[in-house]
């Protein structure tokens, strides 16, 4: 009789209430006090094994794993804001809206049912030479990551180099049960304007979009703004090669571009009184039918070497990344990682030109890149389960050509240094302390956090954490006219399981300072998960 | 930037030429260049008296018929053992072929145990090997040795002519009495076979897998995370929220370990993830903002989180809820002159904006910029036609790159078609 086989499956479900309170500043009268109120659901759920090829292996077992793997694997998430920051309202010239008519950004925070990440994958394929995933892909470019729904596979060759491409539409914020975290930055969900042809070709002028859509106090929808061309969809493609195999070497190059189709007419054709082209000119045909939004190639290298007789390692590692939407790199780090038996330093350098999605006019004013450069030495103790670490950082920004050795070429540095120490012992009692002090560009700050927990009982853990800080923030402000203060936050939490994947966490804070003389927080999480022995 | 790409190339060839060996290659085989992990390894108690090299050196260590002792001669399990649930502790029956023991309790002192040894070596008590017996209560201390956290098979290796010695050590060389966890492999040893060609090199090949495949990582002896011995990604005191540059190489490594789903929890949560935004966070945010430090966008949109969040409380220009922004000079959020065109300099919102624009759209959206920045002069009220664009922008490599690909985002602020070119 033949044995009945069954499937791995893992199911993780996260339910999390909180309220706090966030200040609302006014300039007449006193400022509020909002409260925010949210419910968050996640599920995340994978199905691993479809083809059994894990059948009766146990943890201690040594049997191979061979065959196709096949899997799904999903993240999903429910969330709803129904405090007084969302569904609030707002007076303004003595008329009351709603809070997320007049802020459109806060739509997405009411209710939202996103998949972030949802595919079913096959790894393994002829000989274990192909990997195949289809659906909502969650994947990382060395710099970077990003969600698209479709396709992508991997070929694995028997030199040590693996070829991959890919390719679908790129997740943003208007897809079907999309993380708005996942739309390329730079171009916003509010005040678009759109053109409209004036009584001479080139000289006609954009007027607010109006969607024709009445106000009428939806509850979960803005009734106002849109931007059409964050509506659109984005064709991405792109692939890798990538080395495999190789304990000493990693590296890959990619190349990835997304596109969207520019929009057509936006609403009814005779709206206005004179004639519209929709969101840009194009009276001459001078819009054109598709533009990319972002544009990479990436290159990564990561090296793995013994070193100092055997008792140490040195690892080189480094990433550059060129964006052709700009013509320029954009991205870009390199780092030592050197240890010697249980410490390590490490120098690293990043650099960053700041860009953003190819519809964003962001990419025109941004001209001048930053470079960041810092050491980090850790250090663990063998015997004595406390390590430490300290890491001093300085930041460059750039300079315009034409401010070098004027007035402006003045305040581009800023830096400081981190420090802190950990006691861990098996888990069961933590504590760590850090420290840090920055000045410069930006503002000074200093403080200190201290975290610490103590697991009482096989079911029971309890964590407290407090953390001051003195912030000097360079802000041109006069609303509040002194930009020192010192802040405290307090918080407190326990943990109880109450059976196997069965968790309880109650977490309390407190925040104090000049600018919020209270701020509250409660936050009640449980977890299920649901992970059988295999 | 070229100064950038330069020290990715000198970095890594540095590593390259530096006089190292290649990870393993290297490695006294048998001889543990760190501690080995507590988790895989968890702490053992083991109150013997007992003496390894004495054991395989002394001439009167010698098994009947005057054959030398051998690990196996003692541990005669391990030979065969497939799997390290096995206890291949050797039991007093392995000690009696030599020596007798002599089970001394407080009521029965001097009785002899049978056999009686070879007669070559003395008679042995309880306590000649058990430290802390109590023959009082015939207490002998139990030895502890947990099960280790590793898949092994003692037998696999055996066959392929690997010795003892080739992963525990040389005992008599090292002089070693009582056998702990220091005579026990660390990941580096085992990796100096195990590199994919003479042995596998799939991480669940020893460690062992929870469901999916991954590493289980969880254990009553703690937490499992990487030494560093295989690429370097040891998860030191400052990784959780620091881990950028070992995150943007080679994330399959990590995902043998990790599910995507713990990346987003952080990454796109929906709660502040209190080890990192720790403390009053908001308030002090606004520093990190300005440096853009760390990087906001690893998890925050600007345009649609900070805009949105920010217009909600009041600190915003879009008049539109908030009402930070104002006209009055004695109350406005930004000094005199930000937006004079006659000045430039560090209090002009130019340097500002040219340095790290993130820090603007934090409050302001993309349409505000156009207002004044569209080239449209004859369109609406207010000031306009205020050219944003780098020195030289016409001529410049980004602006043909710009133009080539998305012609559109120049229509935000040019309508007439000669407008929107670039020199050459």
């Amino acid at each position: 009789m033949e044995t009945a086989t069954a499937y791995e499956f893992e199911v993780r479900a996260r339910t999390i209430g909180q309220g706090y309170q966030a200040r609302s500043f006014r300039l007449l009268g006193s400022d509020v006090t909002l409260s925010r109120r949210r419910f968050t659901q996640t599920l995340s759920l994978n199905i691993w094994d479809l083809s059994g090829r894990r059948r009766d292996r146990m943890l201690h077992d040594l049997t191979p794993l061979s065959g196709p793997d096949l899997y799904v694997s999903l993240y999903l998430r429910i969330e709803h804001d129904f405090g007084s920051w969302s569904t609030g309202s707002l007076v303004i010239d003595n008329r009351v809206f709603d809070a997320v008519d007049l802020i459109p950004e806060l739509e997405r925070g009411l209710v939202a049912l996103d998949i972030l990440y949802g595919y079913a994958a096959a790894e393994g394929l002829a000989g274990g030479w192909l990997d195949l995933y289809a659906g909502r892909l969650l994947d990382s470019d060395s710099l970077d990551w990003f969600d698209m729904d479709g396709v992508k596979a991997r070929f694995h060759t028997p030199i040590g180099v693996s070829l991959a491409g890919f390719a679908g539409l790129r997740v943003r914020d208007s897809s079907p049960l999309a993380s708005p975290t996942f739309e390329p930055d730079g171009t916003g969900s509010a005040e678009c304007a759109e053109y409209v042809e004036g009584q001479n070709p080139g000289s006609g002028s954009w007027r607010p979009i109006d969607r024709q859509r009445p106000g009428d106090n939806r509850l979960f929808e803005n009734d106002f703004d849109r931007c059409p061309q964050r509506d659109q969809i984005m064709p991405t493609f792109g692939g890798s090669v990538e080395t495999r195999g190789f304990d000493w070497l990693w590296a890959r190059l990619s190349y990835r571009r997304s596109m969207s189709p520019t929009p057509g007419l936006i609403g009814p054709v005779d709206r206005f009184e004179v004639a519209d082209t929709g969101l840009y000119p194009d009276e001459v045909d001078q819009a054109p039918d598709w533009g990319v939004n972002e544009e990479f190639a990436t290159a990564s290298v990561r090296s793995n070497h013994r070193a100092f007789a055997g008792g140490g390692q040195i690892t080189p590692h480094g990433a550059v990344r060129y964006n052709l939407l700009l013509g320029l790199i954009d991205q870009a780090h390199v780092g030592v990682r050197m240890r010697y038996r249980q410490s390590t330093i490490e120098p690293e350098i990043y650099y960053s030109f700041p860009s953003f999605d190819g519809d964003s006019i962001l990419n025109v004013f941004s001209s001048q890149p930053y470079v960041d450069a810092r050491i980090t030495y850790d250090q663990a103790l063998r015997d004595v389960p406390l390590s430490g670490y300290v890491r001093p950082w300085l930041r460059r920004f750039g300079v315009a050509r034409d401010q070098r050795g004027g007035p402006g070429d003045s305040d581009n540095l800023a830096g400081g240094i981190h420090i802190g120490a950990r006691y861990r012992r098996h888990g069961l009692l933590s504590a760590q302390v850090d420290l840090f002090h920055d000045s410069g560009y930006g503002g000074r700050r200093t403080g200190g956090y201290a975290d610490a927990y103590w697991q009482t009982t096989r079911d029971t853990g309890v964590r407290v954490r407090f953390s001051t800080i003195y912030l000097d923030a360079d802000l041109s402000q006069t609303l509040h006219p002194s930009s020192r203060k010192t802040t405290f936050a307090g918080q407190a939490g326990v943990t109880y399981r109450v059976a196997e994947g069965v968790v309880f966490h109650l977490v309390a804070e407190q925040n104090v300072s000049r600018l919020s003389p209270s701020q509250f927080r409660l936050l009640g999480v449980v977890d299920l998960a649901f992970v059988p022995e295999v | 930037m070229a100064r950038a790409a330069l020290l990715v190339g000198l970095s890594v060839a540095l590593g390259w030429l530096l006089p190292v060996q290649r990870a393993g290659a290297g490695e006294q085989k048998g001889v543990s260049v760190r501690p080995v992990s507590p988790v895989i390894f968890p702490e053992q108690r083991i109150p013997l008296r007992f003496s390894h090299v004495r054991h395989l050196t002394s001439p009167a260590a010698r098994l009947p018929g005057d054959r030398p002792l051998t690990c196996e001669s003692c541990h005669q399990r391990a030979r065969h053992s497939q799997s390290s649930l096995d206890n291949l502790i050797p039991a007093e029956s392995a000690c009696r072929p030599c020596h007798a023991i002599v089970r001394a309790t407080a009521g029965d002192a001097g009785r002899m145990d049978t056999p009686a040894g070879d007669g070559r070596t003395p008679a042995t008590r309880c306590v000649a090997c058990h430290l802390g017996y109590d023959a009082a209560r015939d207490h002998v201390p139990r030895v502890y040795i947990p099960v280790p956290n590793i898949k092994f098979s003692h037998a696999r290796h055996a066959d392929e002519g690997i010795a003892c010695t080739g992963c525990h050590g040389d005992l008599a060389a090292e002089n070693t009495a009582l056998a702990t966890r220091d005579q026990l492999p660390s990941m580096a040893s085992c990796l100096s076979c195990h590199d994919g060609k003479r042995a596998p090199s799939q991480c669940t090949t020893c460690h062992l897998a929870g469901a999916g495949g991954r590493i289980q990582t969880h254990y009553t002896s703690g937490v499992l995370a990487p030494s560093g011995v295989l690429y370097g990604a040891r998860h030191s005191i400052g990784f959780r929220t620091d881990h950028r540059a070992a995150a943007q190489n080679n994330r399959d490594y990590c995902q043998n370990c990790h599910r995507k789903s713990e990346c987003v929890q952080c990454h796109n949560g929906s709660i502040k993830p209190w080890g990192f935004h720790q403390g009053d966070y908001v308030t002090s945010h606004a520093i990190d903002a300005r440096r853009n430090q760390p990087d906001c966008g690893s998890c925050h949109r600007s345009q649609t989180f900070c805009t949105g969040c920010h217009s909600r409380s009041g600190v915003s220009s879009d008049r539109r809820g908030s009402q930070f922004d104002s006209a009055d000079g004695a109350l406005r959020f930004h000094p005199a002159g930000w937006a004079d065109a006659t000045i430039r300099g560090p209090d002009h919102h130019a340097h500002q904006a040219q340095r790290n624009i993130r820090q603007c759209v934090a409050c302001h959206r993309e349409q505000f910029c156009v207002r004044c920045h569209t080239a449209e002069l004859g369109s609406g009220s207010g000031l306009r036609g205020v050219n944003p664009h780098p020195p030289d922008w016409a001529r410049s490599r980004r602006c043909r790159a710009l133009l080539a690909r998305n012609r559109r985002v120049c229509l935000r602020c040019h309508i007439e078609p000669d407008e929107v070119r670039c020199a050459g």
